[in-house]
């Protein structure tokens, strides 16, 4: 088994960090993971991405070129990175992102699944941890990783202030697709 | 510091961890992408230890720094990228005419000059090998994996202390900048530099079969002088051609004799090939999944990883050629290394290439295709 994702946003949105607690999830659940991530200069709004490969085997294409899973953030980042998406493969969208998309930013060889994912966090209190709502929908329509070791490695890493809403925005996602 | 056991981490981190872990206790620096993450967990690590960090005002003010506290005593590093790395060359030599152990890593970006700054490569081969003025001979390890930026950063200090000389890491930005398994050994071996122990101690030369003298600090009462002009067994200046003609055959000799143990190549499954793929560094990760792929369709493919580069293992690749049809050599720069097993093989079996530039890696495929073509 293995499989290519590729998170991608804008800067300040999480999304180095979401693949980093992905990344560290999956190696809890004792699969091989390479993570890599590429950032602009900015501190905020500029393209940002994470890609993560998991295998159950060592890896040794480290270098990723197309995605089985893409979690796109930002209209910009899911137009740079649509084309990466490998056919058969699986898209998980903000509802935010998919509501800037015309009929031309589409692809019909590939799952495309929508979720509101920044109203969710916004409901919850604060926006940032759309990315957390991403992740456990994205635990749900995949089933890769266990809801339950998401929200061990979130309880460890974030600060306590935010651990709360950090959780309830996984289980939130969770909720938010079919399996 | 980390705990023993298996970890996440990034290349970077690991290489800095194996750096604290061998008993660097001093990093001088200038921040450059994609090394940056070394100085950051040097900066924070280094002072709970007993150690210091210095961000200097450029690449050869590190470089300086780094010379003067390991004649101090202390194990002592920088790290930097291809533009770094060139600002660093002059005080690089400086290192081996004074015989300075000291460790310096270079994490490759893609060039020439600012290139791709966040893109990985591996075009510094030679700058590390030739970069640095005068003659001399670069020891420089290549690690393949964040495992072996750990382990290597370990060897590249216990051959800086043994060796009495400069130590290159050369990794690139692929490894460097991505996370993977590390697992932290609860100790590692440590070799600490011969140090004198009579009255009387010849800083510049030696008796003793090994060619590397004893290395006496300042502050220990030994008269001492460092310079990095020509000068006598004593440290004295003296520019008649019999010392400096001694000198560098020695600083030469000492790295040739040491050879086999600096020497650190992985066989795979080369006994029956008749098309070995050779590459190194983060190269061979997808050439390594290439052959394997190879050998499961039951090609006769085997593969040579150099973990050390430098001194080039010209034996092992001229042995190498008497049993293949064919060399592919796998790197992220235009054809470097190539050149030195073309030497090696000396037109006894076929040498073709795979390369890459422009921050991207050789794919796994792209070096399965080619091996398809060596077999024929």
């Amino acid at each position: 088994m293995r499989r290519d994702i590729i998170l991608c946003g804008a800067g300040g949105q999480g999304v180095v960090l979401a693949g980093e607690l992905l990344s560290q999830a999956l190696f809890e659940e004792g699969y091989e993971v390479v993570n890599t991530r590429s950032y602009g200069a900015e501190a905020r709004g500029g393209r940002c991405r994470s890609e993560i490969i998991v295998s159950d085997g060592e890896i040794y294409d480290i270098q990723l070129t197309e995605a089985d899973i893409l979690i796109a953030m930002s209209p910009p980042a899911y137009r740079r990175y649509i084309g990466r998406a490998r056919g058969g493969g699986l898209i998980l969208l903000d509802e935010e992102v998919s509501r800037e998309l015309g009929e031309e930013d589409l692809r019909g060889d590939v799952e495309m699944v929508s979720l509101p994912a920044s109203e969710i966090a916004s409901r919850l209190g604060n926006p940032i941890v759309a990315n957390m709502v991403m992740l456990g929908a994205l635990a749900r329509k995949t089933g890769l990783i266990p809801l339950e070791r998401l929200k061990e490695v979130v309880s460890r890493r974030v600060r306590p202030s935010m651990r709360e809403i950090n959780l309830r925005a996984l289980e939130e996602g969770y909720g938010a697709v079919e399996g | 510091m980390l705990t023993p056991g298996r970890h996440l981490v990034l290349g970077n981190i690991a290489c800095a961890e194996g750096a604290l872990r061998a008993g660097c206790r001093f990093f001088a620096g200038y921040p450059i992408t994609p090394a940056n993450e070394i100085a950051q967990y040097m900066s924070q690590e280094l002072p709970r230890v007993g150690g210091y960090y210095v961000q200097m005002e450029d690449e050869l003010a590190s470089m300086a720094a780094v010379i003067g506290a390991s004649w101090a005593g202390a194990k002592a590093m920088t790290a930097t990228s291809g533009p770094g790395f060139s600002l660093m060359q002059e005080n690089i030599s400086y290192a081996y005419m004074t015989e300075t152990p000291c460790v310096v890593v270079d994490v490759q970006r893609s060039g020439p000059s600012t290139g791709q700054a966040t893109m990985p490569s591996q075009q510094d081969v030679y700058q590390a090998r030739y970069g640095a003025h005068g003659d001399y001979e670069a020891v420089a390890l290549t690690p393949w994996s964040v495992q072996e930026m750990f382990d290597l950063t370990v060897r590249a200090f216990n051959l800086a202390e043994r060796l009495r000389m400069p130590v290159l890491l050369l990794a690139d930005g692929m490894i460097g900048h991505m996370s993977e398994s590390l697992i932290v050994p609860e100790e590692v071996e440590v070799v600490d530099r011969r140090r004198p122990t009579g009255p009387e101690c010849t800083p510049f030369d030696t008796d003793d079969p090994s060619l590397i003298p004893e290395m006496p600090l300042f502050g220990e009462g030994y008269e001492l002088l460092v310079t990095g002009s020509a000068h006598r067994p004593s440290g004295r200046r003296d520019y008649t051609p019999i010392y400096m003609e001694r000198k560098l055959w020695r600083i030469r000799e000492k790295v040739l004799r040491a050879e086999p143990e600096i020497r650190d190549v992985v066989e795979y499954e080369l006994g029956d090939a008749e098309v070995a793929v050779l590459s190194y560094g983060a190269s061979a990760r997808p050439s390594f999944g290439a052959v394997r792929r190879a050998r499961g369709r039951s090609l006769r493919v085997g593969m040579l990883r150099l973990r050390a580069l430098w001194p080039f293992p010209e034996e092992v690749v001229s042995r190498l050629a008497e049993g293949v049809e064919e060399i592919v050599v796998v790197e992220m720069n235009m054809g470097k290394i190539i050149r030195e097993v073309e030497r090696a093989v000396c037109g006894r079996c076929r040498v073709s290439l795979v390369s890459r530039v422009g921050g991207v890696l050789p794919t796994l495929g792209e070096v399965y295709e080619a091996i398809g073509r060596a077999v024929r």
